[in-house]
């Protein structure tokens, strides 16, 4: 029987009660982002009475110290929302603690025990979310001890998320796989990439595939190439030595970025359901077409940033930065240049690039479109300076989130001189109403059973293939590293890459 | 030649334009920003400056507001823009606005004006926050012009004229909303989450009688909104009482009781701020913070075709 109380139009989308075990519960992004991300859902209303959250890390706490900790995280990292007393001491009766090693089997007999105890408390009806907040190396014994307990499967459903990465090249990635494949059905896995619940990132869907106007553009008959740019102006700071064994291809290319080029070039599905949209990411990021050893030179690029004076002040280089070996090879900056081997895209140069220590912090797609055939004004070539034709859409995902349109127009006056002009949409001057966290929108997507929004394990292997070339290549190479300084867009050898192409980068 | 015209009014606006503009050349210019066109209708002293700055944000519009006094004032009006800075950006984002000020009888003159002045190809939606202008002769006009009708019985005497008039608009095939009835989306949503497990939902059949409390003197139309709502929800009528507790300036529902022979399903507001779930071992609180005029347009804003819950509601009245 259906809730006869339901109203589609004005309710919030409701998830069924359930018990969240995250282990890595004394983390740091247990702290920053999920305890935060769980409250403010609660004081969204947009939580069942009854959840349950079961932490687990090697310290030892009671109930109350756990409660007492998340509250402090709570009240530090809760973002534009107050922090609500009453509120809280409601959400903390639904909080408790499991100490224990996650490699030791006889911790996941207690906590099969916990999980149960709260199922008849706390009215989850065995429905069970574990959460992966732990070192990438902890993922496999972790999955396999909830297997050997019987901890995959429960009277409710049972599913598990797991942060990113996964694996660090796509040997290791298949070896994780094979691991969860064993215990947990591929329904059951919700492989976390943050950038997908972006609100931006979705509403590059609805951009698409909501208008009628720019799908017939989309392809290779109009576009001469597309931009992709995530940018930081931060260096590593604290996570050097963890950045050092990634870089920025592991980092972002291999799974945001490239998940935001599949989201920019996939073809619409014929539905939107999760595993319509997921084909069709996965369809594009198999079309990627790899590249042959000797191409990786003239295709990606690595940079380092050095030492420089950015805004009056010294900034480190990477070599300099704490927990970073002083001869590192690390990338701090990767650019790629991929290729679409299908009818929409063939021959359309999809560049990508990303970087610390950049100029600014901005993470936007710009889709450059094809110049008019043919100039009709003779004092006003087609082609700018810098070798750029006019029309240039801009899908801003962060941190100003909107669209622009670049276009020409006549320059009020005598005689027919053109001059760009922008058409702008804000998103948030448009919609001002606060738009949910990434992790919000994601962990009330697992709850609800609803995939769209993670990665499946045919679009992480397809991912890894795509960059996998470089990584071997890399991996031999003795990069001239610094080649950038902190502070600028990156190397020269990046502009050498478009410039091949006749093209350039934008600055965002 | 009427002494106020639409293309006057919009020429009016365009200058502001050129010289905001001017003045904000060096940032960049000002973002121009429009989604709708908002028709307020107002009593002659309504102070509504903060609400409309409010849903500007998410709705920036055209907003045309008219005041409506009891002298025998001919028509005027004027158009200027209101803008904001968005934290963090050099760019100033405005909206247009239009005042008018009207009496009883010169508010026929106003859907002549009305029609030149609405902002092309996008949804019109009329908030009447005066109701006694809907007793206007010349409010049907307005009326046509707009894809919704919004009214607000808060603070209204003749509250039960006003819920008989929605109904008899939602007959005539208008969209209408009554701000009544978003008050209570939430208290609404809280009953549907009493009844989201299925051992809970298996329980209804046992449910013969519905309790709310509410503090003012009479139960008034949210009140008997939701009541409405809860017995098309079950399709079938309840035992149904209204009982005062409390007394707050304007009307509050403090309790929502639906019980039988052996269950109980409550929310009761706890404290001013805090309502309770209750049934048999379920305890679970919720923040009501205190609605603001602005995050109820909002939600009827966002929905601008007919809302199928309440005509429902309105056909049962
Ligand atoms: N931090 C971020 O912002 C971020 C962003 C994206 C993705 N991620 C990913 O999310 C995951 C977690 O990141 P994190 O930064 O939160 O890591 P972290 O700070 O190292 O937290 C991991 C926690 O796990 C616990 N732990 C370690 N070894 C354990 C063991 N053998 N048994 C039980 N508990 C153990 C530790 O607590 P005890 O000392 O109490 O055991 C530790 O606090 C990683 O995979 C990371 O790549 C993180």
């Amino acid at each position: 029987m259906e809730n006869p109380f339901e109203d589609r139009l004005r309710f919030e989308r409701r998830v069924p009660p359930c018990a969240i075990v995250i282990f890595g519960a004394n983390g740091d992004l247990t702290q920053r982002k999920l305890i935060p991300a769980l409250y403010r859902l609660a004081y969204e209303r947009r939580f069942p009475p009854g959840i349950a959250i079961i932490g687990n890390s090697r310290t030892a706490m009671t109930d109350d110290q756990f409660r007492e900790k998340m509250r402090e995280a709570v009240q530090k990292f809760l973002e534009d929302s107050p922090f609500d007393v009453d509120l809280w001491n409601d959400f903390a009766k639904g909080l408790f603690y499991c100490s224990g090693d996650i490699g030791d089997p006889a911790m996941y007999a207690e906590l099969k025990v916990r999980i149960n105890k709260v199922a008849e408390e706390r009215g989850t009806a065995g429905n069970v979310l574990f959460y992966l907040s732990t070192q990438p190396s902890q993922y496999i014994p972790v999955v396999e001890n909830l297997g050997a307990v019987g901890l995959n499967n429960s009277a409710g459903w049972t599913r598990i998320i797991i942060e990113k990465p996964f694996g660090h090249d796509t040997e290791s990635s298949n070896v994780l796989h094979d691991a969860v494949r064993k215990v947990f059905r591929e329904s059951q896995v919700y492989r976390i990439d943050h950038y997908l619940g972006k609100e931006t990132v979705q509403n590059v869907l609805a951009f698409r595939f909501g208008n009628g106007i720019f799908e017939p553009l989309w392809n290779r008959r109009y576009v001469s190439h597309v931009q992709i740019t995530a940018a930081e102006s931060i260096g590593v700071g604290g996570r050097g030595g963890y950045y050092q064994e990634a870089g920025a291809l592991r980092d972002m290319i291999q799974n945001h970025l490239l998940q935001v080029m599949a989201t920019i070039a996939m073809e619409p599905p014929a539905v939107f359901e999760p595993d319509a949209v997921r084909d069709e990411r996965a369809k594009l990021l198999r079309s990627i077409r790899t590249l042959k050893p000797e191409e990786v030179a003239t295709h990606a690029v690595a940079g380092q940033y050095g030492a420089a004076r950015v805004g009056g002040e010294d900034a480190l280089g990477f070599r300099q930065e704490k927990g970073v070996d002083p001869e590192s090879q690390t990338n701090t900056y990767a650019a790629m240049t991929f290729f679409v081997e299908n009818w929409r895209w063939a021959g359309v140069p999809f560049y990508i690039r990303t970087g610390k220590r950049m100029p600014k912090r901005v993470t936007d797609i710009a889709i450059q479109f094809n110049d008019a055939p043919h100039s009709v004004f003779v004092d006003a070539p087609i082609m700018s300076r810098s070798g750029r034709g006019p029309n240039l859409l801009i899908l801003r995902i962060q941190p100003e989130e909107g669209i622009s349109l670049r276009f020409r127009s006549k320059q009020p006056g005598a005689g027919m001189r053109l001059r760009p002009v922008s058409m702008d949409f804000n998103y948030g001057s448009s919609f001002g109403e606060r738009s949910p966290s990434a992790y919000e929108t994601l962990l009330l997507d697992a709850m609800a059973g609803d995939s769209t929004l993670y990665t499946r394990q045919d679009m992480v292997d397809a991912s890894w293939k795509a960059v996998q070339p470089v990584l071997d290549v890399w991996s031999e190479t003795k990069h001239q590293f610094p080649n950038y300084d902190a502070g600028t867009w990156g190397p020269q050898a990046s502009e050498e890459m478009l410039q091949r192409r006749g093209h350039t980068w934008r600055v965002p | 030649m009427p002494a106020v015209q639409a293309e006057k009014l919009l020429q009016q606006l365009d200058e502001v334009w050129v010289s905001l503009g001017k003045q904000q050349e060096e940032a960049g210019g000002v973002l121009r920003a429009c989604a709708i066109t908002l028709i307020a209708v107002v009593d002659e002293a309504a102070d509504i400056g903060e609400t409309l700055a409010d849903i500007m944000h998410d709705n920036p519009s055209r907003a045309i507001v008219i005041r409506i006094s009891d002298d025998g004032r001919p028509l005027s009006a004027r158009a200027f823009a209101q803008c904001w800075m968005p934290f963090g950006r050099r760019q100033q984002i405005c909206c247009e606005q239009v005042e008018m000020a009207a009496s009883s009888a010169s508010f026929a003159d106003v859907p002549s004006v009305l029609r030149g002045l609405l902002a092309p190809d996008l949804p019109v939606v009329l908030w009447v926050r005066h109701p006694d202008a809907l007793k206007l002769p010349a409010m049907a006009a307005v009326m046509t012009l707009a894809h919704k009708v919004v009214v607000e019985p808060r603070g209204y005497e003749d509250w039960k004229w006003l819920m008989d008039e929605v109904a008899r608009l939602n007959r005539a095939g208008i969209v209408v909303a009554d701000l009544a009835w978003t008050r209570i989306t939430r208290w609404r949503d809280l009953t549907a989450r009493l009844f989201d497990a299925p051992e809970r939902r298996a329980q209804l059949a046992q449910v013969d009688r519905l309790v709310i409390e509410h503090s003012s003197p009479e139960p008034g139309p949210a009140v008997r909104y939701l009541a409405a709502w809860i017995a098309n929800c079950l399709g079938r009528r309840l035992d149904t009482r209204f009982h005062q507790a409390g007394s707050t300036k304007y009307w509050q529902i403090q309790s929502v009781v639906l019980s039988g022979p052996s269950v109980e399903f409550a929310l009761r507001r706890t404290e001013h701020q805090v309502v309770q779930m209750q049934a048999a071992s379920l305890e679970s609180c919720t923040l009501f913070p205190q609605l603001k005029e602005a995050e109820l347009l909002r939600e009827e804003l966002a929905i601008l075709g007919p809302d199928p819950v309440f005509q429902k509601v309105l056909a049962a009245q």
